[in-house]
């Protein structure tokens, strides 16, 4: 299935600050695999998530969406099947009440009644949140918001997903939710984050970047036994990898 | 969860108030908007010495709060927030305008006090009416209810997402002052000089964030239109209450009810 894969070619992006924040990066992704990246703060992740559904244009290089290259004449088609969920849902979550803003991609996308209602609802009992459905985005928690953000991404039935810091501020129990349900997607998934713990269950490959350059891409597990790699990159392997604090035994 | 600067700031009362059910809930947003606005207009268009033809309309406010269970203290409450600015606009007429025009008691009391009064009443009036209707509507319903009516796109939205962050804002700010607060014990860091670095940053945060949310609705395929998707259904019944009350604002406004009561009042008791 050719018309899924993310395929980035030498891309390069200057704020227009002259911020330098991506150097030169090249990658890959082909339909269903789940790839974490990973990287310092600033090393570039948020960049090039933003260049994967044209929100930034690459000052040079060129980025592919399945059959289409991102540029202006593609982008409609590009955001249909990229959704995009950001790291605050607060600046997701703009409509007056969670069922408004699911439905406001599906709306966006030409759909109405009957068909914009079924949309809704599929995408709320996706993520169990149906009973939510006419709360304010300001009466919902933490978890609950992440949750609503992803929904109406969903209810967009995009082929890939990005996810920006998907498990930040999250109880410990709202983040084992947050991994099951990555884990349950057949989605494409990018996935921008510092729980490598997360990335340990969820994607079977990983990609470090580094000051605006992709240090390592390869198996994840081979990556997070690479000691120097992390420590050059400042990050430290996830604890599940490391042994156990009271007896010292290794992992496994 | 619920974000304990919310209560402390009165936010969102108003928003819970509308959740209620009462007989003026049920009533048709876009039909309680038309009623609102005859009555606004009826009462600015009032003459500027006019104050005793305000009367009625009082009536009106008084029938209609404890019909839909809304408490009179916060319409108070409210309305007290932004009297400021009504005092501020009618301040300086006693003293432009010192033709006295009758005597009270001995007093001369001059046409700029009269205008000051009216100006007052005039706003309390529209502001309580205005406080009542989104307390009995909602405001997302009464943005939507605007649209319908053919209120022009830009503005509705630029009202829903003022509303939306407004919470968000004033979570942030009270945010901010209880760091401030907490890093200046017993010391009087609150001066101006504080308070001004806590706005700035305040607005520029704002800024950073109508960026990342106008980057969230083009990720979703936004073409300048955010209008929630409500149905409105108006029963004969809404219709009946508007034309009744509309043609009750124009009475009071063209007809000169008061005086007409009071020498109805003299005329039976004489």
């Amino acid at each position: 299935m050719s018309h899924h894969i993310v395929e980035l070619k030498d891309v390069t992006y200057v704020y227009p600050d002259g911020t330098e924040a991506l150097k030169g990066v090249s990658l890959k992704i082909t339909h269903g695999e789940a790839v974490a990246l990973v990287g310092a703060n600033g090393a570039g992740k948020s960049t090039l998530l933003l260049n994967l559904n044209g929100c930034l244009m690459p000052t040079s290089g060129s980025v592919r969406i399945g059959d289409y290259p991102v540029t202006q004449a593609t982008l409609a088609n590009v955001r249909r099947t990229v959704g995009t969920i950001f790291q605050d849902p607060d600046d997701q979550l703009f409509m007056p009440t969670l069922g408004d803003d699911v439905s406001f991609g599906p709306y966006n996308l030409g759909l109405r009644g009957e068909e914009l209602r079924r949309r809704v609802d599929e995408a709320l009992a996706r993520m169990g949140i149906e009973h939510l459905r006419n709360r304010p985005p300001y009466r919902l928690s933490a978890g609950e918001k992440r949750r609503g953000a992803i929904a109406s991404v969903l209810a967009m039935t995009p082929d890939i997903l990005i996810l920006d810091e998907p498990t930040t501020g999250l109880d410990p129990r709202g983040r084992r939710q947050m991994i099951e349900i990555l884990k349950g997607f057949a989605h494409t998934r990018i996935i921008a984050t510092h729980d490598l713990d997360l990335v340990l269950e969820v994607c079977p490959r990983t990609v470090v970047l580094s000051e605006g350059s992709i240090r390592a891409d390869g198996p994840t597990l081979e990556i997070f036994r690479d000691a120097d790699l992390l420590e050059r990159c400042s990050l430290e392997p996830p604890l599940s990898l490391k042994g156990c604090p009271v007896c010292g035994k290794g992992p496994g | 969860m619920h974000d304990p600067a919310l209560g402390y700031r009165g936010l969102g009362q108003l928003d819970e108030l509308s959740l209620a059910d009462s007989p003026v809930h049920r009533i048709d947003p876009r039909v309680k908007l038309v009623t609102f606005m005859t009555f606004a207009v009826c009462i600015v268009s009032f003459p500027k010495y006019e104050v005793a033809r305000l009367a009625p309309y009082t009536l009106f406010l008084a029938f209609i709060l404890p019909l839909a269970r809304v408490p009179f203290t916060l319409v108070a409450a409210k309305v007290a927030l932004v009297l400021p600015l009504a005092l501020l606009t009618a301040a300086f007429n006693p003293f432009y305008d010192r033709q006295p025009v009758v005597t009270v008691f001995d007093l001369p009391v001059t046409g700029g006090m009269i205008s000051f009064v009216s100006i007052i009443v005039k706003f309390v009036l529209t502001a309580a009416g205005a406080v009542t209707l989104v307390a009995v509507t909602g405001f997302n319903d009464l943005c939507a209810a605007m649209g319908r009516l053919g209120v022009p796109n830009v503005l509705t939205t630029q009202l829903l997402l003022l509303h939306r962050y407004l919470f968000t804002l004033s979570a942030e700010a009270a945010h901010m002052r209880r760091a401030r607060d907490l890093r200046s014990p017993g010391t009087d860091a609150h001066g101006i000089r504080t308070a001004s670095a806590v706005l700035g940053h305040l607005l520029l945060r704002t800024y950073a964030r109508a960026e990342r949310i106008h980057l969230a609705m083009l990720s979703r395929s936004w073409r300048g239109d955010i209008l929630p998707h409500r149905s409105f259904r108006s029963r004969p019944a809404d219709w009946v209450f508007c034309v009744l009350t509309c043609a009750l604002f124009i009475a009071w406004r063209v007809m000169d009810m008061t005086s007409a009561l009071g020498s109805l009042a003299l005329g039976v008791l004489g």
